[in-house]
Protein backbone atom coordinates (compact mmCIF):
# COMPACT_ATOMS: atom_id res chain seq x y z
CA UNK A 1 0.00 0.00 0.00
CA UNK A 2 1.06 3.57 -1.13
CA UNK A 3 2.08 5.42 2.05
CA UNK A 4 0.10 8.50 2.81
CA UNK A 5 2.89 10.30 3.42
CA UNK A 6 3.98 13.76 2.27
CA UNK A 7 6.35 16.53 2.91
CA UNK A 8 5.95 20.13 2.99
CA UNK A 9 8.70 22.54 4.04
CA UNK A 10 11.08 19.36 4.90
CA UNK A 11 8.45 17.98 7.60
CA UNK A 12 6.59 14.58 7.16
CA UNK A 13 3.16 15.08 7.32
CA UNK A 14 0.74 12.27 7.89
CA UNK A 15 -2.80 11.86 6.27
CA UNK A 16 -3.63 9.00 7.54
CA UNK A 17 -5.71 10.75 10.29
CA UNK A 18 -8.29 11.65 7.25
CA UNK A 19 -9.97 7.47 7.46
CA UNK A 20 -11.32 8.32 10.88
CA UNK A 21 -12.23 11.94 10.61
CA UNK A 22 -14.27 11.04 7.06
CA UNK A 23 -15.95 8.20 8.84
CA UNK A 24 -17.49 10.13 11.68
CA UNK A 25 -18.81 12.47 9.33
CA UNK A 26 -20.56 10.45 6.91
CA UNK A 27 -21.90 8.86 10.19
CA UNK A 28 -22.53 11.78 11.61
CA UNK A 29 -24.04 13.06 8.29
CA UNK A 30 -26.40 10.15 8.09
CA UNK A 31 -27.97 10.37 11.42
CA UNK A 32 -28.60 14.41 11.16
CA UNK A 33 -30.06 13.43 7.59
CA UNK A 34 -32.37 10.92 9.29
CA UNK A 35 -33.38 12.99 11.93
CA UNK A 36 -36.54 13.51 10.39
CA UNK A 37 -37.52 9.70 10.97
CA UNK A 38 -37.68 9.99 14.73
CA UNK A 39 -41.28 10.05 16.13
CA UNK A 40 -42.15 11.89 19.25
CA UNK A 41 -44.66 11.01 21.34
CA UNK A 42 -46.33 13.57 23.53
CA UNK A 43 -47.91 10.83 25.98
CA UNK A 44 -45.52 9.48 29.16
CA UNK A 45 -45.56 5.81 29.66
CA UNK A 46 -45.52 5.32 33.01
CA UNK A 47 -43.57 1.75 33.28
CA UNK A 48 -41.01 3.18 30.81
CA UNK A 49 -40.70 6.10 33.58
CA UNK A 50 -40.52 3.31 35.98
CA UNK A 51 -37.85 1.45 33.98
CA UNK A 52 -35.75 4.82 33.77
CA UNK A 53 -35.93 5.43 36.91
CA UNK A 54 -35.00 2.05 38.15
CA UNK A 55 -31.88 1.87 35.63
CA UNK A 56 -30.56 5.05 36.35
CA UNK A 57 -30.61 4.45 40.59
CA UNK A 58 -28.86 1.15 39.54
CA UNK A 59 -26.37 2.68 37.57
CA UNK A 60 -25.96 5.64 40.20
CA UNK A 61 -25.52 3.03 42.89
CA UNK A 62 -23.16 0.88 40.96
CA UNK A 63 -20.61 3.53 39.67
CA UNK A 64 -20.61 5.19 43.54
CA UNK A 65 -20.06 1.55 45.06
CA UNK A 66 -17.55 0.84 42.72
CA UNK A 67 -15.46 3.88 43.46
CA UNK A 68 -16.04 3.89 46.78
CA UNK A 69 -14.52 0.41 46.87
CA UNK A 70 -11.34 1.54 44.20
CA UNK A 71 -10.77 4.51 46.56
CA UNK A 72 -11.28 2.20 49.91
CA UNK A 73 -8.57 -0.26 48.34
CA UNK A 74 -6.41 2.52 46.72
CA UNK A 75 -6.19 3.77 50.77
CA UNK A 76 -5.37 0.53 51.95
CA UNK A 77 -2.40 -0.21 49.47
CA UNK A 78 -0.94 3.15 50.28
CA UNK A 79 -0.70 2.02 53.82
CA UNK A 80 1.24 -0.89 53.20
CA UNK A 81 3.24 0.67 50.25
CA UNK A 82 4.84 4.10 52.67
CA UNK A 83 6.30 2.07 54.82
CA UNK A 84 8.06 -0.27 51.78
CA UNK A 85 9.48 2.98 50.24
CA UNK A 86 10.79 4.13 53.71
CA UNK A 87 12.22 0.84 54.11
CA UNK A 88 13.76 1.11 50.73
CA UNK A 89 15.16 3.98 51.45
CA UNK A 90 16.81 2.65 54.60
CA UNK A 91 17.95 -0.17 52.55
CA UNK A 92 19.91 1.99 50.30
CA UNK A 93 21.42 4.18 52.95
CA UNK A 94 23.05 1.03 54.38
CA UNK A 95 23.96 0.02 50.92
CA UNK A 96 25.95 2.79 50.50
CA UNK A 97 27.16 2.68 54.01
CA UNK A 98 28.45 -0.93 52.98
CA UNK A 99 30.32 0.24 49.12
CA UNK A 100 31.70 2.89 51.21
CA UNK A 101 32.82 0.92 54.04
CA UNK A 102 31.60 3.88 56.29
CA UNK A 103 29.90 1.45 59.09
CA UNK A 104 29.64 3.91 61.91
CA UNK A 105 28.56 1.78 64.70
CA UNK A 106 25.57 3.75 66.18
CA UNK A 107 24.41 4.80 62.62
CA UNK A 108 24.29 0.73 61.76
CA UNK A 109 22.73 -0.18 64.58
CA UNK A 110 20.17 2.38 64.65
CA UNK A 111 19.49 1.73 60.96
CA UNK A 112 18.78 -2.26 61.65
CA UNK A 113 16.50 -0.92 64.65
CA UNK A 114 14.61 1.38 61.87
CA UNK A 115 14.37 -1.44 58.97
CA UNK A 116 12.92 -3.89 62.14
CA UNK A 117 10.06 -1.62 63.36
CA UNK A 118 9.23 -0.58 59.60
CA UNK A 119 9.04 -4.70 58.37
CA UNK A 120 6.58 -5.26 62.00
CA UNK A 121 4.60 -2.03 60.89
CA UNK A 122 4.47 -3.46 56.79
CA UNK A 123 3.02 -7.11 58.45
CA UNK A 124 0.34 -5.25 60.81
CA UNK A 125 -1.23 -3.05 58.07
CA UNK A 126 -0.88 -6.03 55.89
CA UNK A 127 -2.57 -8.34 58.33
CA UNK A 128 -5.46 -5.99 58.21
CA UNK A 129 -5.49 -4.77 54.77
CA UNK A 130 -4.38 -7.67 52.93
CA UNK A 131 -3.15 -6.40 50.15
CA UNK A 132 -0.61 -8.64 49.09
CA UNK A 133 0.32 -12.11 50.24
CA UNK A 134 1.79 -12.53 53.73
CA UNK A 135 4.47 -14.88 52.54
CA UNK A 136 6.29 -11.97 50.51
CA UNK A 137 6.36 -10.09 53.96
CA UNK A 138 7.05 -12.75 55.36
CA UNK A 139 10.79 -12.74 53.22
CA UNK A 140 11.30 -9.76 54.38
CA UNK A 141 11.93 -10.83 57.95
CA UNK A 142 14.20 -13.82 56.79
CA UNK A 143 16.22 -11.64 54.43
CA UNK A 144 16.63 -8.86 57.99
CA UNK A 145 17.41 -12.16 59.87
CA UNK A 146 20.22 -13.10 57.76
CA UNK A 147 21.55 -9.34 56.61
CA UNK A 148 21.90 -7.90 60.56
CA UNK A 149 24.09 -10.52 62.34
CA UNK A 150 26.60 -10.59 59.30
CA UNK A 151 27.15 -7.02 59.89
CA UNK A 152 26.31 -6.13 63.97
CA UNK A 153 28.09 -9.83 64.79
CA UNK A 154 31.58 -8.02 64.16
CA UNK A 155 33.98 -6.87 66.37
CA UNK A 156 34.39 -2.71 66.62
CA UNK A 157 37.24 -0.77 66.01
CA UNK A 158 37.06 2.76 66.35
CA UNK A 159 33.93 2.83 66.93
CA UNK A 160 32.87 1.20 63.14
CA UNK A 161 32.18 -2.29 62.19
CA UNK A 162 34.97 -3.71 61.03
CA UNK A 163 34.02 -6.69 58.14
CA UNK A 164 35.69 -9.64 56.64
CA UNK A 165 35.94 -9.54 53.19
CA UNK A 166 33.39 -12.83 52.97
CA UNK A 167 30.89 -10.75 55.53
CA UNK A 168 31.17 -7.59 53.07
CA UNK A 169 30.30 -9.37 50.23
CA UNK A 170 27.31 -11.92 51.48
CA UNK A 171 25.80 -8.56 52.99
CA UNK A 172 26.15 -6.72 49.40
CA UNK A 173 24.40 -9.79 47.81
CA UNK A 174 21.58 -9.56 50.53
CA UNK A 175 20.79 -6.22 50.78
CA UNK A 176 20.55 -6.37 46.73
CA UNK A 177 18.06 -9.40 47.37
CA UNK A 178 16.48 -7.76 49.79
CA UNK A 179 16.06 -4.28 47.54
CA UNK A 180 14.59 -6.36 44.59
CA UNK A 181 11.95 -8.18 47.20
CA UNK A 182 10.83 -4.55 47.97
CA UNK A 183 10.79 -4.12 44.56
CA UNK A 184 9.17 -6.93 43.01
CA UNK A 185 5.94 -6.78 46.46
CA UNK A 186 5.56 -2.67 45.33
CA UNK A 187 4.35 -4.30 42.12
CA UNK A 188 2.78 -6.85 42.85
CA UNK A 189 0.50 -4.48 45.46
CA UNK A 190 -0.05 -2.08 42.54
CA UNK A 191 -1.07 -4.78 40.22
CA UNK A 192 -3.72 -6.33 42.84
CA UNK B 1 8.18 -10.21 93.64
CA UNK B 2 8.88 -8.37 89.68
CA UNK B 3 12.04 -6.61 89.24
CA UNK B 4 12.87 -4.39 86.54
CA UNK B 5 16.25 -3.89 84.30
CA UNK B 6 15.59 -0.74 81.98
CA UNK B 7 18.59 -0.78 79.96
CA UNK B 8 18.33 2.93 78.33
CA UNK B 9 18.25 4.08 82.28
CA UNK B 10 20.40 1.67 84.30
CA UNK B 11 23.06 1.04 81.35
CA UNK B 12 22.96 3.11 78.67
CA UNK B 13 20.93 4.75 75.74
CA UNK B 14 23.81 3.50 73.38
CA UNK B 15 24.56 -0.01 74.28
CA UNK B 16 27.63 -1.27 72.69
CA UNK B 17 29.15 -4.72 70.42
CA UNK B 18 30.24 -7.34 72.11
CA UNK B 19 33.66 -7.30 74.32
CA UNK B 20 34.95 -4.52 76.73
CA UNK B 21 37.88 -4.22 73.98
CA UNK B 22 35.03 -3.02 71.42
CA UNK B 23 34.45 0.02 73.22
CA UNK B 24 32.21 1.78 75.88
CA UNK B 25 28.76 -0.37 77.12
CA UNK B 26 29.71 -3.48 75.84
CA UNK B 27 27.67 -6.42 76.24
CA UNK B 28 30.39 -8.18 78.27
CA UNK B 29 30.14 -4.89 80.78
CA UNK B 30 26.47 -5.24 81.06
CA UNK B 31 26.37 -9.05 81.97
CA UNK B 32 29.18 -8.21 84.34
CA UNK B 33 27.74 -5.65 85.82
CA UNK B 34 24.03 -5.71 85.86
CA UNK B 35 22.11 -9.01 84.37
CA UNK B 36 23.92 -11.38 85.60
CA UNK B 37 24.06 -10.40 89.61
CA UNK B 38 20.50 -9.59 88.96
CA UNK B 39 19.46 -12.83 87.53
CA UNK B 40 21.68 -14.68 90.63
CA UNK B 41 19.51 -12.44 93.20
CA UNK B 42 16.33 -14.03 92.10
CA UNK B 43 14.37 -15.96 94.41
CA UNK B 44 11.88 -18.60 93.51
CA UNK B 45 8.77 -17.12 91.90
CA UNK B 46 10.23 -13.76 91.14
CA UNK B 47 10.47 -12.29 87.72
CA UNK B 48 12.55 -9.98 86.38
CA UNK B 49 11.19 -7.83 83.24
CA UNK B 50 13.77 -6.20 81.05
CA UNK B 51 12.79 -3.11 78.93
CA UNK B 52 14.33 -2.74 75.82
CA UNK B 53 12.87 0.47 74.60
CA UNK B 54 14.16 3.88 74.05
CA UNK B 55 17.78 3.09 72.88
CA UNK B 56 19.72 3.63 69.74
CA UNK B 57 19.33 0.20 68.61
CA UNK B 58 21.21 -3.91 69.19
CA UNK B 59 23.94 -4.95 67.95
CA UNK B 60 23.80 -8.84 67.38
CA UNK B 61 26.70 -9.31 69.39
CA UNK B 62 25.21 -7.21 72.57
CA UNK B 63 22.38 -9.10 72.27
CA UNK B 64 24.20 -12.73 71.94
CA UNK B 65 26.96 -12.00 74.96
CA UNK B 66 24.29 -11.03 77.14
CA UNK B 67 21.30 -13.07 76.80
CA UNK B 68 22.78 -15.68 74.61
CA UNK B 69 25.69 -15.98 77.04
CA UNK B 70 23.03 -16.36 79.94
CA UNK B 71 21.31 -18.62 78.01
CA UNK B 72 24.53 -20.48 77.31
CA UNK B 73 25.59 -20.68 81.33
CA UNK B 74 22.16 -21.02 82.71
CA UNK B 75 19.75 -22.69 80.29
CA UNK B 76 17.82 -21.53 77.94
CA UNK B 77 14.67 -22.83 80.11
CA UNK B 78 15.54 -21.75 83.47
CA UNK B 79 16.40 -18.29 81.91
CA UNK B 80 13.14 -17.58 80.35
CA UNK B 81 11.40 -18.75 83.15
CA UNK B 82 12.75 -15.92 85.15
CA UNK B 83 12.93 -13.28 82.42
CA UNK B 84 10.28 -11.34 80.34
CA UNK B 85 11.44 -8.84 77.97
CA UNK B 86 9.84 -5.62 76.72
CA UNK B 87 9.89 -3.94 73.36
CA UNK B 88 7.42 -2.19 72.16
CA UNK B 89 9.62 0.19 69.52
CA UNK B 90 11.07 -2.96 68.15
CA UNK B 91 8.76 -5.92 69.00
CA UNK B 92 10.50 -8.62 66.71
CA UNK B 93 13.99 -7.73 69.08
CA UNK B 94 12.13 -10.25 71.55
CA UNK B 95 12.13 -12.94 68.70
CA UNK B 96 15.49 -12.23 67.93
CA UNK B 97 16.97 -12.25 71.33
CA UNK B 98 15.05 -15.77 72.06
CA UNK B 99 16.68 -17.04 68.66
CA UNK B 100 20.42 -16.02 70.33
CA UNK B 101 19.29 -17.96 72.95
CA UNK B 102 18.91 -21.29 70.92
CA UNK B 103 22.54 -20.28 69.31
CA UNK B 104 20.94 -18.90 65.92
CA UNK B 105 21.85 -16.28 64.01
CA UNK B 106 19.69 -16.06 61.19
Amino acid sequence: MKKLNRTWMGKKINFYWIIPVGLISGISGFLSSSFKYFDFNKEINLVNLFSIVVTTSFGVYIASTLRENIEAKKFEKELVHEPIRTLRYELKSLENNLYSNSLMFSEIVNSFKSISSLITEIEDFNNVCLVVNSEDIKKFRMTFNQLKPLVTDNPVYKMKFKLETHDMNSSKKIVKVFQSLLINTMVKINRN
Amino acid sequence: MIYKINIADDFSETPGARYKTDGDFSGQEFFEKILEPRYISLKSGDELMVNLDNTAGYATSFLDETFGGLARKYGKNNVLQKINFISIEEPYLIEEIKSYMDGKKN
